[in-house]
């Protein structure tokens, strides 16, 4: 409820900006050539509609298998390390190590290896949401209580029962958490691998800079933050739905 | 409502959660405003007392600044005050005091739960207060630990004589410690019954075992059991 | 006994990338995997000796635009941080807007800044600048919060002046926050200098890294990526390391 009132003063907030920045742009009128009025990017959108929606599609479809595929990789880790504690010492580093590999230094990499195509986005968009479900993972796996363990081997649970009642559940917000961030991640991961490909959000952007096309390029730009938002809150949603306990079981240890 | 508390006094207000008796205690010390009344502290408005640093409180949790060692910690009111503190009292003896002489320099995370709140204590006195006011301090603490926790303080008060309100809903707590309890009841909370504790002081664990104790402890039950009469549990 | 853990940590550290650089090398050879797929380590080893001007140039470079991002962000954000934190009502619109605006694609942006900045350092810092600034004031925010209500109360009871408030309570407990945030801004405005250096300069790490692909000088790339690489995790242990000095108490952190 509270979060509810918080959003709306926000988009109280966010309007009001763009109606002052409205006017601004009336007053004086196309001194800001760089930056159009809001009406002016609107416009743009309808008018670009097509390549805009075009190049979209791709950028939707490789953020979703980035997503995906480093998902359920940094699933995959985090299992591996919950299972054998001594891996994760001796490799934890050199995971952060791989995190720290730049994206834009990768990507030329990709895309020598992949050629253009929707193979290199993916990727990038793939090693943009591994990091944070892989950490995320690994604790929400340990995040189970003790006494909820206690209990399930008092019940003399097998492992998978164990996993399906007490560790999966209790791992959920971690994994929730990790795909929130992985969203929007994996949109900006593929919208960089597209920089220096043919197609896609990240190759419009680029070509409207290189063209000097200050519409496009703004009007692919709130299109692209409206995606990544988009995705954002849909975790945020499933989140909710998802994890109805969150709050009251966070509260009784 | 009125409340007294003479000096050198130990009052206790009792109650059942929710009767207001925190409330009571917040208001007191200028930390809540009251929404109808007014609230008048020695003929003043509690603000006064407040800005006079007249105040020592101690909460239930301690809220020992992690940063800072023991001394630090104690410490701390005198440097808030800055030269505003008239006759701080010496923070090294005040940690002898309660008993945390080897512990001057530990970090606060490392001690237990009773060490904490004896640090707690000391940085309550360190500006000579002339009240101590404490809301359920060893309520987190286990029963020995807050037997003792109790023990302790008031050998701690004796020695310093302020006066102290202290809020609990341990009936045998209040009694061991206080001069006066206080029966408090829910909805609307007020103060409806004042009972006098007869034990003589200086009061140690024998005392928990007297004939006075015992009869004491089960007026006090019999007048809060009636004060919460037709509400459910 | 700390620096003797320390040091067989180092020692695991060090045996696991020459281990890992002895396989590399190992495959490529091995496997005679072709230049432009996977240089051998000697092979990008010697390109690094070769060009070691030009990389230890755009490394300083990519650095400088880096850090003066990074003060020049964290700078900004702590200060918004504290105007909003004292003012409730600016604070509870401005969070969400800032964990909002926290996750646009600012990376994204780059060309829309090259077009707004021009083409230049400018361009470059402001991408650096933003990339920290978010981080920043939503820790900033979070960690002056964070301070529990019994110890704000026993400041009140002291009859504590804000300043000392900030400067005992809230600046101590919003510490751990801000350097969870600096873990995260530093190696991503190494990260953000790059990109910016793609789209409007043609000099730094990141620029190097696209010519020397563009040219096909791969071991001359590989060189700048392993450059830029150890940049981010130089920034990002910096960070680490500047927490564990600072930060000497147990922390719960949310």
């Amino acid at each position: 409820m509270k979060g509810a009132r918080g959003w709306t003063v926000t988009l109280i907030v966010l309007v009001g900006v763009v109606v002052l920045w409205e006017i601004a742009e009336r007053l004086v009128a196309a001194r800001f050539p760089l930056v159009p009025a809001p009406s002016a990017i609107g416009g743009a959108i309808v008018r670009f509609a097509t390549p805009i929606w075009l190049n979209l599609r791709l950028t939707l479809i490789e953020s979703a298998l980035g997503l995906v595929s480093g998902s359920l990789l940094g699933l995959a880790v985090a299992a591996v390390f919950v299972r054998w504690p001594r891996l994760e010492r001796s490799l934890y580093n050199l995971i952060v190590t791989i995190h720290s590999i730049p994206l834009v230094a990768v990507a030329p990499i990709l895309l020598i290896w992949f050629g253009v195509g929707i193979t290199a986005p993916t990727i990038v968009a793939g090693l943009a949401c591994f990091f944070p479900m892989a950490v995320n993972a690994t604790r929400g796996l340990r995040a189970a209580s003790a006494s909820s363990l206690d209990l399930m081997r008092a019940l003399d649970a097998s492992q998978i029962q164990t996993f399906l009642r007490v560790r999966g559940p209790a791992s959920l917000p971690y994994v929730m958490a990790a795909l929130k961030l992985g969203a929007p991640a994996a949109v900006l991961g593929a919208t960089v691998g597209e920089w220096l490909g043919t197609a896609g959000v990240g190759y419009l952007l680029f070509s409207a800079m290189v063209n000097f096309q200050v519409e496009l390029l703004w009007a692919t730009m709130v299109i692209a933050t409206g995606v990544a938002l988009a995705g954002y809150l849909l975790f945020s949603v499933a989140e909710r739905v998802l994890v109805a306990w969150g709050p009251s079981a966070r509260g009784e240890t | 409502m009125t409340l007294e508390v003479h000096d050198h006094e130990f009052v206790a207000p009792v109650g059942p959660s929710g009767c207001g008796k925190s409330t009571l205690l917040r208001l007191v010390a200028d930390l809540d405003t009251a929404t109808t009344g007014a609230i008048v502290v020695g003929g003043r408005s509690p603000a006064d007392p407040r800005h006079e640093r007249l105040f020592g409180v101690v909460f239930q949790d301690p809220v020992l600044l992690p940063w800072l060692d023991v001394l630090a910690n104690v410490r701390l009111p005198m440097e808030v005050a800055g030269g505003g503190a008239a006759a701080p009292a010496d923070p090294m003896a005040l940690i002898e005091l309660v008993g945390l002489g080897r512990f001057a320099h530990a970090r606060t995370w490392q001690l237990s739960g009773g060490m904490r709140q004896r640090a707690a204590i000391a940085r309550a006195l360190v500006l000579r207060p002339q009240i101590l006011l404490l809301d359920e301090p060893f309520g987190a603490l286990d029963e020995i630990t807050r037997q003792r926790m109790n023990l302790e303080l008031l050998r701690i008060w004796s020695e310093r004589r302020t006066a102290a309100l202290m809020v609990t809903h341990s009936i045998g707590e209040a009694v061991f410690l206080a001069d006066r309890v206080l029966v408090m009841s829910p909805q609307p909370g007020r103060i409806v019954a004042e009972e006098a504790v007869p034990l003589p002081r200086p009061r140690a664990i024998e005392t928990f075992a007297s004939a006075d104790f015992l009869e004491c402890v089960s007026r006090v039950t019999r007048r809060l059991l009636g004060a919460v009469e037709g509400t459910p549990a | 006994m700390r620096s003797l853990r320390g040091i067989a940590t180092l020692f695991r550290d060090a045996t696991a990338v020459v281990a890992f650089v002895a396989i590399w090398q190992l495959v490529t050879v091995l496997l005679a995997v072709p230049v432009f797929l996977l240089p051998q380590p000697v092979v990008i080893a010697q390109a690094f000796a070769t060009n070691l001007d030009a990389i230890g140039l755009a490394l300083a470079q990519t650095t400088a635009e880096a850090a003066v991002g990074f003060v020049g962000g964290n700078v900004l954000g702590l200060v918004l941080a504290f105007v909003f934190v004292r003012s409730s009502l600016i604070s509870r619109a401005g969070l969400p807007l800032a964990i909002g605006l926290r996750s646009v694609p600012l990376i994204a942006l780059t060309p829309l800044l090259t077009i707004l900045f021009g083409f230049g350092v400018l361009t470059i810092v402001v991408m650096a600048v933003l990339i920290s600034f978010f981080p920043a004031l939503v820790a900033g925010m979070t960690g002056l919060r964070a301070p529990s209500a019994d110890a704000l109360a026993l400041m009140r009871v002291l009859d504590a002046p804000e300043r000392v408030v900030y400067r005992r309570l809230r600046i101590p407990a919003a510490l751990p926050y801000l350097f969870a945030a600096f873990k995260i801004s530093a190696p991503a405005s190494v990260l953000a200098a790059m990109v910016a250096e793609w789209t409007a300069a043609n000099s730094g790490l990141g620029y190097l890294i696209i010519d020397a692909g563009a040219r096909y000088r791969f071991p001359l790339m590989w060189a700048a990526i392993v450059a830029a690489t150890a940049v981010a995790v130089v920034a990002f242990a910096a960070a680490a390391a500047a927490e564990r000095r600072t930060i000497h108490w147990p922390v719960e952190t949310a």
